[in-house]
């Protein structure tokens, strides 16, 4: 069997922040030298504190952030160097779905408006399914087409931006920390959701988040970031059960009530936890 | 029924405004020395000074005249002038449009100007273009008006002689009063348009357009500029008002027919009748800009206008 190339591929990633002219803070390395890749319909988490270089990351991969240097290859096509009209196609194969629920949606905008923009952007890609179709997919009614973004709940506001990346049928979707402006029932339906999407649509998905119990339920494979480096990464369940990293276990006590199968954590447990807690 | 809830309490606050202004126009005006006295001039004797104070209702008490002048302002009567002996309502009108003239064109040339110059500042922020908008804006917002009307009449009238130093006529009359009055408005608008323009440039929501491949200059101009409005609309409204207390200097400078120069003669000649008047039509008339501007609020943002309801 020929494997297909991987929805995205990042190599040896740089992001460097610098401030021009006299009196100049120095250079803030956001990203350093950071590969990752994630494969066709998998949903791979991206973890770490905040600062820790992940959002930067996400932005630079869905061609809205700075690239100081590296490799992007998004289903084996390079995204660096390429000229505004190409960039904007490929566009439409990377979507993002960001924290705050309204602060990603036009508040003079409404639903139905949302998406016909869209259509009217890429209409090549856009045809598949009607409006009615597309909020069914993300488990909402028509009716809510005319509403703008404040007659929206948080988890409305969240599933339409979902709607509007899946119209593009996209190979990979970013989500950054997609649930954690949400109230917790509204959280596991968005996840749910996000599950679900993978199954029926065959969406890659990179999965941001500080919240392990999500990146736990949702993610086959783990980056692990701090300070701008991958520190660890493997397959989530392994991971997980036994971090290698000091930073990683670190994070997994940081979880508050740490609702899943402890047994899985005791592995860690022995070496050095107590270290980083004094 | 929500437009008729979302304008009702604003209805209530104006006139409130209005009546505020009225009784300030009317206290304001008795503390300018006695008008009876004024209108006679020096050599006029006690008895006849009596006799004009009588004639205008001066002898009553101040509560009894400010009655009188609240019924008269309720049959919409604004009196007669002392000076010109002749209805305000006459005079003021006479002189209202040469001072809408002036504000409007103020006003126009301070947006064409202002809003480019925000929006450009805001696109281009920390560099070179920007630097340069809050330099112009910080200059117009602290050069005195007077002072400003008066080297542009030596610059473009006297050394120059490109354009008429003074009064009105023809559209040459109209450019130098209507660039100084334009000046602060302008200002304002362009520091506003850049802070409201780069604040909603960092929203996510723009972030997304462009996530979703939307050309830069549709991002810009559909969903930026569209959600920079409101305030600027604010400021636009306020402006307008406040372009009619310039109005009082520029006209002055420039020798303008308008509504300010009529003030100032008044003021000058003691005629207090004519005075009032006019802080009462001057009054009016920022009461309606505002209550457009509030109107224009919820046409621009439909969650004003749900709030109230």
């Amino acid at each position: 069997m020929t494997k297909s190339p991987p929805v995205l591929h990042i190599e040896d990633l740089r992001v460097v922040f610098s401030e021009r002219g006299i009196g100049k803070r120095p250079d803030v390395v956001a990203v350093d030298g950071v590969s990752l890749h994630i494969e066709a319909g998998e949903i791979v988490g991206l973890v770490g504190e905040s600062g820790s270089g992940k959002t930067t990351l996400a932005l630079a991969t869905a061609l809205l952030g700075r690239i100081t240097d590296g490799r992007i290859l998004l289903t084996g096509e390079s995204i660096i160097g390429i000229s505004r009209s190409r960039m904007r196609r490929l566009r439409s194969r990377i979507q993002v779905v960001f924290q705050d629920p309204h602060g990603s949606l036009d508040p003079r905008q409404t639903v139905r408006s949302g998406l016909s923009e869209l259509r009217s952007l890429h209409p090549d890609r856009t045809t598949w399914v009607t409006d009615a179709e597309l909020l069914a997919k993300v488990g909402m009614t028509e009716d809510l087409l005319d509403h703008l973004p404040h007659e929206l709940s948080g988890g409305q506001a969240q599933r339409v931006s979902i709607a509007r990346a899946l119209l593009l049928r996209p190979s990979l979707l970013v989500a950054d920390e997609p649930t954690s402006a949400l109230d917790v029932s509204v959280q596991a339906q968005i996840l749910n959701l996000l599950l679900q999407l993978r199954k029926s649509e065959q969406i890659a998905v990179l999965l941001i988040s500080h919240d392990l119990s999500v990146v736990r339920n949702l993610c086959d494979r783990v980056y692990v970031m701090k300070d701008g480096r991958v520190v660890e990464a493997g397959d989530t369940e392994d991971l997980l059960a036994s971090p290698s990293h000091l930073y990683t276990r670190r994070l997994i006590d940081a979880i508050p009530g740490k609702d899943w199968d402890r047994s899985a954590l005791e592995g860690a447990e022995g070496h050095g936890v107590g270290e980083v807690r004094g | 029924m929500s437009f008729v809830r979302f304008m009702a309490p604003k209805l209530v606050g104006a006139l409130i405004t209005l009546l505020i202004a009225l009784s300030l126009a009317f206290f304001l005006a008795r503390t300018a020395g006695d008008p009876a006295r004024n209108i006679l001039g020096e050599f006029a004797t006690e008895e006849q000074v009596l006799e004009k104070q009588i004639e205008l209702g001066l002898d009553k008490p101040l509560p009894v005249q400010f009655a009188n002048y609240l019924g008269q302002l309720a049959t919409f009567d604004l009196g007669d002038s002392l000076r010109y002996s002749r209805p305000n309502w006459e005079l003021i009108l006479g002189r209202f449009p040469a001072t809408i003239q002036l504000t409007l064109a103020g006003m126009l040339i301070a947006t064409l100007i202002g809003l480019p110059l925000g929006i450009v500042a805001a696109l281009k922020e920390g560099r070179i273009w920007d630097r340069m908008s809050v330099f112009v804006a910080l200059f117009g917002q602290s050069i005195p008006l007077f002072w400003l009307g008066l080297m542009f009449i030596l610059l473009f009238a006297v050394a120059w002689g490109w354009l008429p130093a003074g009064q009105s006529g023809t559209w040459q009359h109209l450019v130098l009063p209507a660039v100084t009055l334009s000046v602060l408005p302008m200002a304002r608008i362009a520091r506003l348009t850049r802070s409201s323009l780069s604040e909603v440039l960092e929203e996510t929501y723009i972030t997304s357009a462009r996530a979703r491949g939307l050309r830069e200059r549709t991002v810009i101009i559909t969903h930026a500029i569209r959600n920079a409005a409101l305030p600027v609309v604010t400021i636009m409204g306020l402006q307008a008002g406040a372009l009619l207390s310039g109005a009082v200097t520029v006209e002055f400078v420039f020798a303008w027919p308008g509504l300010g120069t009529l003030a100032t003669q008044a003021v000058q000649f003691r005629d207090f009748s004519l005075v009032q008047a006019i802080v009462i039509v001057g009054a009016l008339t920022f009461v309606v800009i505002n209550l457009t501007v509030d109107l224009l609020y919820g046409i621009i943002d439909p969650r004003i206008r749900e709030q109230a309801s």
